[in-house]
């Protein structure tokens, strides 16, 4: 009897993950609901987040926020410059001595990131479109798969 | 331009040494030394070329392996990691200078001393650097230049060993051909030139086939040779024996010339001699000929130089042989001789002439002659001989007629002698009557007996009729004298008739028949007398001659 629930529930285990995968993939970058910045292109996500500008169009410094969730990270960067996580940690390691460029700040988590991004205007961070819930944050760009 | 070769040619070979190997060698040498320097500088062109291309994928996989970071440096504009990036590249020797460009302006550039001058003309490798993370986006540039003297160097030492190796060619090549040539060829030819030079002609033996040519031109050649001497010498052996052949035929030819008894010369087509034989002296009795001027023929036999001259042109027109006989006096021998002499032609402008004594046959035939022609009792012409004396007088004189008489002489009463006193004393009456006619005419007049007792006499050259007349009647007066015979005394007459050629119309028998007729006439008119033939009344003949 106990083999038999098992047997179900290892049925029904991918029909409870498929929901929540396709809710995953999409991600959206996202800035403070202030900002004059109504949309980004993906150029621009890339020249902030891989250290080339810190710009914003409206000339304050942008603060690009990275998140330490690895299945976000990995689908943001796959999604955006189609690189792995490894390759974009060797990436900023080679800049370590030349330190023109350095990488972005890290939140331990999207709620921090959101967070972050809704208290200050200039930031700039990415989370699964379900994430944005609350007021105070605006999606600039959707980084669609 | 082709003279200009030749002397260029012959001044080489009057510098170029003796010998085959050297020459040779010498021909090989220049010739790999020449084609050597045109494959070097061909070579050296590739070389260049090739060295170049070599450098240049060597700097493109160069600047692949710094590619990924040349993108970042130019995306982020780090100039720090540009440094390090041309830093890196500038330990390569071929790289010459290095320039990164981010976006329109220079990002990092460094060159070596002396690149930055010459700019464009340079080799370099341009690379468009993209994004790091958009291949289509590009963010800069980067100029790699070819270090000149690296590559030069490079193409130099590539040069340098190629050629080191055409020089070692040229070497063993030109070695290996002397070699080849010495052994292949000079020394055969030498050691057969060296034989060939020590080779006594006919005494001498063959040459030798140096070893291994057995087979091969240089074996050809001895073998040529020596049937060249050998058959040298049997012509030299051949023409020796000829000589002697022909020695011996000419001694034998001079001997014949020298020991016949005919005379022979060889003459021009003039006459003038050119060569005789002692006979031919001999025979003519003529001193040694020779020196002075030349003789000819024509003057040796001088009384018939019109003959011999004639036969000799008649001889050179026609070519055939032609023969006459000659009376010649020998003054040595006081003597009269007969030769004779015949003609041929040897050639266009020689005559061969060959003389025969004949003295000795026409003397027998001339005693042929006398005898058929003589009658031997009285030792006057007989009836033949009469003949051809007086056919050859008629041709003599016939250009003046009526000068010659013909006397036949009938004896009277010859008959009775014979009767009387025999035939002895007949005979010898007969002889006493031939010397009595003889007497009384010129020598140059015909006396001769026709048979029995009838002579004929033929005045030659006789004056008038009566003149003849005369000399009958003379002859019979000296007839009617008495023959003293030993022991008796006999008396004969004689009765003549006398017929005078009266012109072109009388032939010798004519005057025969008249002369007979006459002398019928005288017989029968009593006997002892002359009667002309002119002063009978015609009538026909009653005798023919």
């Amino acid at each position: 009897m106990h083999g038999a629930r098992l047997t179900l529930l290892t049925l029904f285990l991918p029909l409870l993950w498929l929901p929540h995968a396709a809710r995953a993939q999409d991600v959206v970058i996202i800035v403070n609901a202030s900002s004059h910045i109504r949309s980004l292109t993906r150029n621009q996500v890339i020249d902030i987040f891989m250290g080339r500008f810190r710009q914003l169009p409206s000339g304050a410094t942008a603060l690009p926020i990275d998140v330490a969730d690895t299945a976000l990270r990995q689908t943001f960067y796959a999604r955006l410059v189609h690189k792995s996580l490894p390759e974009i940690g060797s990436y900023w390691a080679r800049l370590v001595f030349s330190g023109e460029a350095s990488p972005p700040f890290q939140a331990p988590d999207t709620r921090t990131a959101l967070k972050l991004v809704a208290t200050n205007p200039d930031a700039i961070a990415y989370c699964y479109r379900s994430d944005v819930t609350g007021r105070g944050v605006r999606i600039v760009l959707d980084l669609e798969r | 331009m082709i003279s200009s070769v030749d002397r260029l040619l012959r001044l080489v070979s009057r510098l170029a040494p003796q010998s085959v190997v050297a020459r040779t060698t010498l021909a090989i040498f220049a010739l790999s030394l020449v084609l050597g320097v045109a494959f070097t500088m061909a070579a050296a062109s590739l070389v260049h070329h090739h060295e170049y291309e070599r450098l240049q994928s060597e700097l493109e996989q160069l600047v692949a392996t710094v590619e990924s970071t040349t993108q970042v440096a130019c995306y982020l504009d780090d100039r720090t990691l540009a440094q390090q990036v041309v830093a890196g590249l500038m330990k390569t020797d071929a790289v010459g200078g290095v320039r990164i460009m981010a976006g329109n302006s220079v990002l990092y550039q460094s060159m070596r001393p002396g690149i930055a001058r010459r700019g464009k003309r340079l080799a370099e490798i341009n690379r468009a650097i993209a994004s790091p993370f958009d291949p289509s986006r590009q963010v800069g540039s980067m100029t790699l230049y070819l270090s000149p003297e690296q590559l030069r160097a490079h193409a130099w030492s590539y040069t340098r060993f190629i050629l080191l190796i055409l020089a070692g060619e040229v070497a063993a090549v030109s070695g290996g051909v002397a070699l080849t040539v010495f052994l292949v060829v000079t020394r055969p030819i030498k050691g057969i030139s060296d034989e060939l030079h020590r080779l006594r002609q006919r005494t001498g033996p063959s040459l030798r086939v140096p070893a291994g040519n057995e087979g091969d031109e240089i074996g050809r050649l001895v073998a040529d040779v020596n049937s060249l001497v050998a058959s040298l010498n049997e012509l030299v052996e051949a023409e020796r024996s000829l000589r002697i052949q022909h020695e011996v035929f000419e001694r034998q030819m001079r001997l014949v010339l020298e020991k016949t008894a005919l005379g022979i010369c060889i003459m021009d087509e003039h006459g003038v001699l050119q060569s005789w034989n002692p006979a031919f002296l001999r025979l003519l009795a003529l001193p040694a000929l020779g020196g002075g001027a030349a003789q000819t023929l024509q003057q040796i036999l001088e009384p018939h130089a019109a003959e011999v001259g004639e036969m000799i042109s008649r001889c050179r027109a026609d070519g055939k042989p032609c023969e006459a006989d000659f009376e010649v006096w020998r003054e040595a021998q006081a003597a009269g001789a007969w030769i004779d002499l015949s003609l041929n032609r040897l050639g266009p402008q020689l005559l061969l002439g060959v003389i025969d004594d004949v003295t000795e046959r026409k003397r027998s035939v001339a005693a042929a002659q006398q005898l058929a022609m003589s009658d031997p009792l009285t030792g006057l012409l007989n009836r033949r001989g009469l003949e051809a004396a007086i056919a050859h007088a008629f041709s003599a004189e016939s250009a003046s007629p009526g000068t010659i008489a013909m006397l036949t002489i009938d004896l009277d009463h010859f008959k009775e002698v014979n009767d009387n006193f025999g035939h002895e004393a007949g005979d010898k009456v007969l002889h006493h009557v031939g010397r009595v006619i003889a007497s009384a005419v010129r020598r140059s007049d015909l006396v001769g007996r026709l048979g029995g007792d009838e002579f004929l006499a033929v005045l030659i050259g006789v004056g008038p009729a009566q003149q003849a007349l005369q000399i009958a009647e003379n002859i019979i007066a000296r007839l009617e004298m008495p023959v003293e015979l030993p022991g008796t005394v006999i008396r004969v007459g004689a009765s003549i008739g006398i017929a005078i050629s009266s012109g072109d119309e009388d032939s010798p028998a004519a005057l025969l028949r008249r002369a007979d007729a006459a002398m019928y006439a005288s017989k029968q008119a009593g006997r002892g007398r002359a009667r002309l033939a002119e002063e009978l009344p015609q009538r026909p003949a009653m005798r023919s001659a």
